[in-house]
């Protein structure tokens, strides 16, 4: 191929890739908002993140489709199981393992994600549900610009979310509760904060904000057990890049990663998680703390 | 306990190579190969056959994982896609290039033992867990790969008809049935022939394996896991022996996946998925991560179960469970993760290790007992060259707006104890990591000699001669106290990594050598009796003791002691005192740290104090102890605070012990 | 200290004393690990007391802070706060019965605005972390540079501001009995002599203190009365006049004659 020609190629794809790009980038982020949650309060991650999210989907399923729930009870009934989940995961497979090793939890989060794609598989089976957006499925066409009315609903919803998040953690006392648990858990102790309650809650809104990317995301990617894998990977690389400790960083990394894939799949549709995963690899090769972390010298 | 006499089974022969291996070794390595040629001949079942060998490989797969994941402590997630680069290089040399199978089995390894380290080089630089979302993406990229890249994998169809290895110049899944008994006895099939090859395969690196970690690359590869920093100290340059670690466990993944490969001579795509890196590590974690016989007890029991649960599905036994356990027996795997992870943590070979008589065939840990010698043996010769000063020069470390060390200057004369005090945060720590290579200076020069040490990594400034103890004790905490001691004398041993893994006559005699010098130390520090303790179970003053005989294992110019007295208790001072004075007396310069006045008076022959980062006093100990500015950095300026001169109105309360009465 | 301020010690000392302790440890053991870091500490606090607990680095007066107010479990004995046994009860539970723990190196919240910290101060109170609650800007006036820079980050205060800001936290938890560790620690000396002046005035506001300080002139002149500890121990005690003038002291801190 000439170069003029994968130059015109790549303006070309460039448009829909940025539209469609903005729009699973901030389902990214949002997934990688509950990364930040939790790493900061413990330095953990819940690695099965993606299958929560794949749960959230699948259960809407259940719920829409099957039963005809109204979407906003749906919306309910899925967090409140991310919420059960999220204090389960918590409590079995990070707090006993926080303290009998420094990365024993990767495992077991590990664990749990490979057990609830197999439930999945079992209880949903293995095809792909089709969810319909309750907003219907014809693309809004500008030029040749596609946009499905559930991409402007992710948009919106995933950055109404993350605005909730960061105004909760920032301006309520709870959410600053959160903070001074995640700075310093001894002194946010003597403060009359319960930390281990509030470690538990960071798991919670973890798992929460999966559940709601999931419930955002089927209509538009085909709900199905093997979804979360690579959506939890993608996102956790996100927040690595972004710097797991800025909520902001992590917001700009997750869009630009998702029309980086778009932008990948126009060059080559096959190649296109290989692509992203590459460049993420380098991205960390090049600067493992993240594009958006300061790096001072830390007083030992 | 005496010498060969004592137990048969401990018995050690002598030889070239495999040195000084017992006689339990041998007898149970027989006993294996002796496993391995018989049992398939009275099985003679094509099926059970093909289980043996993914046994097999997988055993070699999970032993490179185990010491990357258990004894190392680095969690790969990636494992699957280095087992799959080994098949894919195989099966493609054989098929494409004709290549001697024998050799795409090394090729195969080769190349993913590059990859691997090419993934570990970039991403161990970083502290956090990194490596383990950097593997995952690794697994998914070889996936994607091995699913797309058509002309290279052809993808789900997959690379048919992989020659199998060559034996007597007949292809072995061609090998005629082979009578040995005649026409009427057993039979030998190319299944039996593969899987000898897998198993014998599989056996050497079992016994090498055992041979690297019970030898010195063993204890450091524990080391490094335990305690970086303090490895750092002893010379051990930690980012690269994780990353070798990792290349190591990576040829291992790769060998295996060439011997799946050419198994049955057909691999296809969807078998290298992310589920193939958790299964290898279920191995390795159900097995018992850091364990010498995890690795063969996992790959053993979960290759069987979904046999044996496809053995229960066809008796019909309890179908509900059981056939969709069987059609996702991924699941199992998950919940037996996290089982065995919280309660198991030692895995199966841990529970085995309790049934008493099977604990004595594992390979003892020590050698042969060796005599301690009283007073120090005349290995410990005071270098006239290393008799050099340790000068901080005007040094500065600042950390944004704070000044911790504000231009203090220090020389440390050769062969005496130079005491170092100050209150709280008056830069005391911060110094030392300065003069140790953890902190850069942001200003002034630090030097041994005429040499500038400020740009040096810590295990570079070790190499020097210059090594130290922490305020927290940095011992290896599983090591036993002889294992610590004689990590202290890494930079010195010379016998190289095939040297180890060959157990060659040199490298036993060698490890021979410096474990007498380790009792000697021992000894000159009154702790010979403590050899095969584990460190942490020790009381504190004498973990902190053998933290300075490991240091002393350097042989060092200087000693540097950060609040040695830390955790001491009162009774045990007066020996630490000793000590310190006796390694002054062999030549060693020392720099002591500290807070506890007594004992830091005691021992000096020169204090200097700090305050708010600077020098604010230098002398001898009773100078020290009657400057106005030292007391007054201490207990503040009595200037400032109008004490109550004279007695209250009120009838003091009086009080002792808490108890107030009137 | 002149005629008069010497009167007023002595008429506090007159008030204070009186009826039980406030807060009473007996044969505090604690250990970190393996390492015995209190050897049975015994001491009381009465209410409207400024009791001083000093000694040198590592000797426990830290540790011992960090027992009563729940920060370290202790391995044996009692803390009677209030005529219960608090030993061992996790912090958040303490700071809600009103012993309140001003942490050694201020530990503020350093991401979060002063006026935060301030609020979070006051965590299990509503009431008192509402916009504009009494207690709320009392504690902005108590320091007034506190309420110049109430919207700043909190890391971005000097180290002196930042102790006042730790000592004003601290007060909206409605102390019954104050904990204050070590608030000279890193701070000038002018900043010093600020700090023990503001101990003074808490104490005459009604507060009960127990203060650590390594720095034993700046306690000891604030003071009624003074533990000294030593490796774990209470090696000295009595009213901060003697204690002053216990040659035992300097002992404790530069240690005995130097044997060489």
């Amino acid at each position: 191929m000439d170069p003029a020609e994968i130059v015109g190629n790549f303006l070309r794809i460039l448009p829909q890739a940025i539209v469609s790009g903005v729009a699973l980038g901030s389902v990214y982020a949002l997934i990688a908002q509950g990364y930040y949650v939790t790493f900061t309060t413990t330095e953990t991650v819940n690695f099965a993140q993606g299958e929560f999210l794949m749960v959230g989907a699948l259960t809407s399923f259940t719920l829409l489709v099957l039963n005809g729930v109204n979407f906003v009870v749906a919306l309910i009934v899925v967090m409140l199981l991310m919420a059960a989940m999220g204090m389960a995961v918590e409590r079995v497979a990070i707090r006993p393992l926080r303290q009998l090793s420094s990365v024993g939890w990767v495992l077991s989060t590990v664990g749990v994600s490979v057990i609830l794609r197999q439930f999945a598989e079992i209880y949903w089976g293995r095809e792909q549900k089709r969810v319909p957006s309750i907003f219907g499925d014809t693309p809004i066409t500008l030029g040749n610009v596609g946009i499905f009315p559930q991409e402007i609903f992710i948009i919106l919803a995933s950055l109404l979310t993350m605005a909730l998040l960061l105004v909760f953690l920032k301006r309520s006392t709870f959410g600053k509760a959160l903070q001074a648990v995640a700075f310093n858990p001894a002194a946010a102790g003597l403060m009359g904060i319960n930390v281990r309650q509030m470690i538990v809650v960071a798991y919670v809104i973890s798992s929460i904000l999966a559940g709601i990317a999931g419930m955002l995301v089927a209509p538009i990617i085909f709900a199905h057990a093997e979804m979360g894998a690579l959506l939890g990977l993608k996102a956790f690389a996100a927040a690595i890049i972004g710097g797991i400790e800025n909520p902001i960083g992590i917001l700009v990394v997750g869009i630009g990663l998702g029309i980086a894939e778009f932008i990948a799949a126009g060059i080559n549709a096959s190649f296109r998680d290989a692509a992203t995963f590459l460049i993420l690899i380098l991205l960390l090769a090049w600067r493992p703390q993240g594009l958006f972390r300061r790096v001072t010298a830390e007083k030992v | 306990m005496s010498s060969s006499r004592s137990s048969f089974w401990a018995h050690r022969i002598s030889a070239p190579v495999f040195h000084h291996i017992s006689v339990a070794g041998i007898i149970l390595t027989l006993a294996a190969l002796v496993a391995i040629i018989v049992v398939p001949i009275t099985l003679d079942n094509a099926y059970f056959m093909r289980i043996a060998q993914q046994i097999a490989f997988y055993t070699i797969a999970a032993i490179g994982l185990n010491i990357l994941v258990g004894y190392q402590g680095q969690v790969s997630l990636g494992h699957g896609g280095l087992f799959a680069i080994g098949a894919y290089t195989s099966a493609l040399l054989a098929t494409r290039l004709g290549v001697p199978v024998w050799l795409c089995l090394v090729g195969g390894a080769a190349l993913a033992g590059l990859i691997g380290a090419l993934v570990a080089l970039p991403t161990l630089r970083a502290k956090g867990p990194y490596l383990a979302m950097v593997t995952i993406a690794f697994s998914v990229i070889i996936y994607v790969l091995a699913q797309n890249w058509t002309d290279l994998t052809r993808g789900p169809e997959g690379i048919k008809s992989i020659p199998g290895i060559m034996v007597f110049g007949t292809e072995i899944r061609q090998l005629r049935t082979y009578r040995p008994f005649g026409d009427d006895g057993l039979a030998i099939g190319g299944s039996v022939a593969y899987f000898w090859v897998v198993a014998v395969s599989a056996l050497i690196v079992q016994v090498l394996s055992i041979h690297l970690l019970s030898s010195h690359w063993g204890r450091t590869i524990n080391a490094v896991r335990q305690s970086e920093i303090a490895s750092e100290t002893i010379g051990v340059s930690v980012y690269r022996w994780k990353v070798g670690a990792f290349a190591l466990s990576a040829v291992l993944a790769g060998l295996a996946g060439g011997f799946f490969a050419h198994q049955d001579g057909y691999i296809v795509s969807d078998t290298f998925t992310f589920n193939k890196s958790v299964e290898l590590l279920v191995y390795v974690i159900l097995g018992g991560a850091r364990s010498l016989f995890g690795p063969v007890i996992g790959a053993t029991v979960l290759v069987i179960l979904p046999e044996f649960l496809k053995m229960l599905e066809s008796f019909d036994f309890m179908p509900a469970i059981v056939k969709p356990l069987l059609e996702h027996y991924l699941l199992l795997y998950g919940i037996l993760l996290i089982v065995f992870l919280i309660t198991m943590p030692e895995g199966m070979a841990g529970a085995l290790k309790r049934v008493p008589w099977l604990a004595h065939l594992l390979p003892p840990r020590t050698a042969p007992e060796t005599r301690p010698v009283a007073g120090l043996a005349n290995s410990r010769v005071a270098d006239g060259a290393a008799r050099v000063e340790l000068v901080a020069d005007d040094v500065k470390m600042y950390f944004g707006g704070l000044r911790a060390v504000d231009g203090v200057s220090l020389t440390v004369q050769p062969g005496q104890i130079h005491g170092l005090i100050g209150p709280n945060g008056s830069g005391k720590s911060t110094i030392v990591n300065c003069l140790t290579g953890v902190y850069r200076p942001t200003g002034g020069v630090v030097r041994l000699g005429s040499r500038t040490m400020n740009a040096l990594p810590p295990h570079a400034i070790a190499a020097l001669g210059v090594t130290r103890t922490f305020q927290n004790i940095q011992l290896f905490r599983d090591l036993s106290v002889l294992e610590n001691v004689m990590m202290g004398y890494h930079l010195r041993m010379r016998y190289g990594f095939f040297d180890m893994l060959l157990r060659t006559r040199r490298s036993v005699e060698e490890e021979e050598r410096f474990r007498q010098a380790a009792m000697d130390l021992l000894s000159f520090l009154g702790l010979a009796h403590l050899a095969e303790t584990e460190a942490q179970s020790l009381p504190y003053g004498l973990q902190r003791l053998v933290e300075i005989a490991r240091a002393m294992a350097l042989d060092p110019a200087v000693l540097i002691l950060d609040e040695p007295a830390a955790g001491v208790p009162a009774g045990e001072i007066a020996t630490l005192s000793d000590v310190i004075r006796r390694i002054r007396d062999a030549g060693v310069t020392i720099l002591v740290i500290e807070h506890h006045m007594d004992l830091v008076m005691g021992i000096s022959d020169h204090v200097a104090a700090l305050d708010y980062g600077r020098k604010i006093a230098e002398g001898s100990p009773e100078e020290i102890q009657a400057n106005e500015r030292v007391i007054a950095a201490y207990l503040g300026d009595k200037d400032m605070f109008a004490l109550p001169e004279s007695e209250p109105l009120v009838e003091p309360a009086h009080t002792t012990n808490g108890v107030t009465t009137r | 200290m002149n005629e008069q301020s010497l009167a007023t010690a002595t008429r506090t000392d007159s008030t204070a004393g009186a009826g039980q302790p406030a807060l009473s440890v007996r044969n505090l053991v604690v250990h970190y690990g393996q390492v015995q870091a209190l050897d049975g500490i015994s001491l009381d606090v009465r209410l409207g007391e400024i009791v001083a607990l000093i000694g040198s680095n590592g000797a426990g007066k830290s540790t011992t802070l960090r027992a009563i107010s729940g920060m370290v479990r202790p391995t044996g004995g009692t803390i009677m706060f209030e005529g219960r046994n608090v030993a061992g009860l996790p912090s958040h539970r303490i700071v809600r019965l009103g012993l309140v723990h001003v942490p050694e190196g201020r530990q503020v919240f350093a991401n979060q605005s002063v006026r935060d910290n301030l609020m979070l101060g006051a965590y299990q109170r509503p009431d008192d972390r509402k916009p504009g609650a009494h207690l709320l800007e009392r504690e902005l006036d108590r320091f007034p540079v506190l309420r110049e820079r109430q919207h700043q980050l909190a890391g971005t205060l000097s180290g002196g501001e930042q102790q006042m800001l730790a000592i004003s936290r601290g007060l909206m938890a409605r102390p019954k009995v104050l904990l204050l560790d070590e608030p000279s620690m890193g701070l000038a000396p002018l900043l010093v002599k600020q700090v023990a002046e503001t101990v003074k005035q808490l104490n005459s506001e009604g507060v009960t203190i127990l203060l650590v300080e390594q720095m034993a002139t700046m306690a000891l002149s604030v003071a009624h009365r003074a533990y000294v500890i030593q490796n774990g121990r209470v090696v000295v005690d009595g009213p901060s006049a003697q204690v002053a003038r216990n040659p035992e002291v300097i002992r404790a801190y530069l240690g005995g004659a130097a044997t060489h």
